[in-house]
């Protein structure tokens, strides 16, 4: 697959969208498809036809959930060489996963819980994600998760994903809408956070949508269009960090598929004139 | 793969990772506890929904919260989340009664994901290839009848009826109530592996008086059966 520009707008492939892509010539309002590889891998039938079609007309980059890079137990080798092997085939090299765990003694908890982030454990990640990226062949890119507990005297985020980035080699997907509700539920200042990240390090942005509960806390839903505070942190990280492919996530209450690409386009967009609006004349 | 052992993490990390999530999953009020929750019970509806229909909310939280504070799921997948609710669900964690409503519409998932290939031969005839068993079929009890709304229980006088489901090349999935000749046809193939429609009909011939080609015929129709080049079916 060729590397993808700096100005690439993707969308996450979600099953409600796979028949209208699959039925459609390819489309020019997004660059590339952003899947999640534990959704694909093994199957057959519909769906494996379905990708392989979809393959012939879109980029795909991979974006996993189940990982865990940041529990406490041996990683799980088996889904590693299931995963090499499924990347292989579809010839996706960019494969990202979230900086996370999701489980513990007892086994798998299906959801993406925040690892501690101290100065003693940075060297006990930095081997695994050398070992995960051994694994897969590839180099790992990890997410900043939005996160909703604190422990505590922990390290600030931006400096502790900065250590790992440097000690392991792995690469940084860049999550705009949960800096802004780590930033918002933590009472931090994001930009502390986006600037303590490498640039050189950050292989893609997301963003995304989120939902104001009762207690005035943001939850990272992926179900609601992204938000202007959200949009106008993005123009900053651009500003800051530079262009880079641009991934919408939309899981839940899912719009059309012509309403989707038309909000990629519209906060692509925006953050991109920020950046031309503050050049020099 | 071979992989050097892990290292371990350090202590104070593996206490407060696991402080962490015993607090989601024994804390079914704590905010992780809930996204966990909501997770497990999204993936049971969507994969499930005869089972979740009659389960009732009440005694399906009830599961999932037993679910997500005891069951050892080993498998990563998000979207396995319903092979190890199976798992749990045989394991006692579901009302015995249900269970089967779940096993059927576990089958009916692993018949459309399953990654073997049904293909249709490019050229010959049923004289010429070996028959063997749908690559995905899948065989099953079940003591209700699936071709009624809301499959409804067979009567206490009714024993379960054995079930075949498949992908077809279309890649539809198809379920069959067996009858007789089919178990015994199909146990045939099972045991044998790929015959020819001859050899079949051969090694059929002390126990079934039905005409073995017009059953071949009618079950490469639908998929059922499948032909292969005698080489290939023997690979």
């Amino acid at each position: 697959m060729r590397p993808l520009g700096a100005s690439a707008r993707g969308i996450g492939l979600r099953a409600e969208l796979v028949e209208a892509l699959c039925n459609q010539p390819r489309r020019a309002d997004f660059d590339f498809l952003e899947i999640a590889p534990e959704n694909w891998m093994g199957l057959g039938g519909r769906k494996r036809d379905q990708l392989d079609r979809i393959a012939t007309l879109y980029p795909l980059v991979a974006h996993g959930l189940s990982l865990s890079v940041g529990d406490t137990q041996p990683l799980n080798t088996e889904y590693l060489c299931d995963l090499r092997h499924f990347l292989d085939e579809y010839g996706i090299m960019l494969h990202s996963d979230h900086l996370s765990l999701s489980r513990d003694g007892t086994g798998y908890l299906y959801d993406l819980l925040p690892v501690p982030r101290r100065e003693d454990n940075l060297d006990y990640l930095a081997a695994r994600i050398d070992r995960v990226q051994q694994a897969t062949g590839r180099r790992l890119v990890l997410e900043n998760i939005s996160a909703y507990h604190d422990f505590p005297g922990q390290m600030p985020e931006g400096a502790f994903i900065a250590a790992l980035a440097q000690r392991s080699g792995c690469g940084i997907l860049l999550d705009i809408n949960n800096a802004y509700v780590n930033a918002h539920n933590h009472g931090e200042d994001a930009l502390d956070f986006i600037a303590a990240l490498p640039s050189d390090a950050i292989a893609y942005y997301h963003i995304a949508g989120h939902l104001e509960l009762d207690d005035g806390r943001l939850l990272d839903t992926h179900g609601m269009p992204v938000a202007d505070g959200v949009v106008a942190l993005g123009q900053q990280v651009w500003a800051l960090h530079g262009a880079r492919p641009l991934l919408l996530e939309r899981d839940n209450r899912l719009p059309p598929l012509d309403a989707l690409a038309g909000e990629l386009a519209q906060v692509h967009q925006a953050m991109a004139a920020q950046v031309f609006h503050d050049l020099p004349a | 793969m071979t992989c050097p052992p892990d290292a371990m993490a350090p202590e104070a990390m593996q206490a407060e990772v696991a402080a962490l999530c015993a607090q989601a999953r024994h804390g079914a009020n704590t905010l992780y506890g809930a996204l966990l929750r909501e997770n497990i019970l999204g993936a049971i509806a969507c994969s499930f929904p005869e089972f979740s229909r009659k389960a009732g909310e009440m005694s399906l939280n009830a599961a999932v919260d037993l679910f997500v504070a005891s069951h050892p799921a080993h498998l990563p997948q998000f979207h396995q989340i319903a092979s190890e609710f199976v798992l749990f669900a045989q394991g006692g964690g579901v009302a015995s009664a249900r269970l089967p409503v779940m096993e059927y519409e576990w089958v009916l998932l692993d018949a459309e994901i399953d990654p073997a290939a049904v293909v249709l031969p490019d050229a010959g005839s049923v004289n010429e290839l070996d028959l063997t068993l749908n690559p995905t079929l899948r065989l099953i009890m079940l003591p209700f009848d699936v071709t009624l709304p809301d499959w409804p229980a067979l009567g206490d006088d009714h024993e379960a009826r054995p079930h075949a489901v498949w992908r077809n090349a279309a890649h539809g999935v198809v379920t069959r109530v067996l009858s007789r000749t089919d178990c015994l046809m199909i146990d045939r193939l099972r045991q044998s592996g790929p015959l020819s429609c001859a050899a079949l009909a051969w090694a059929s011939a002390p126990d079934l008086p039905d005409n073995v080609p017009a059953w071949v015929h009618a079950a490469l129709a639908d998929d059922l059966l499948c032909l292969a080049h005698p080489k290939e079916a023997q690979s």
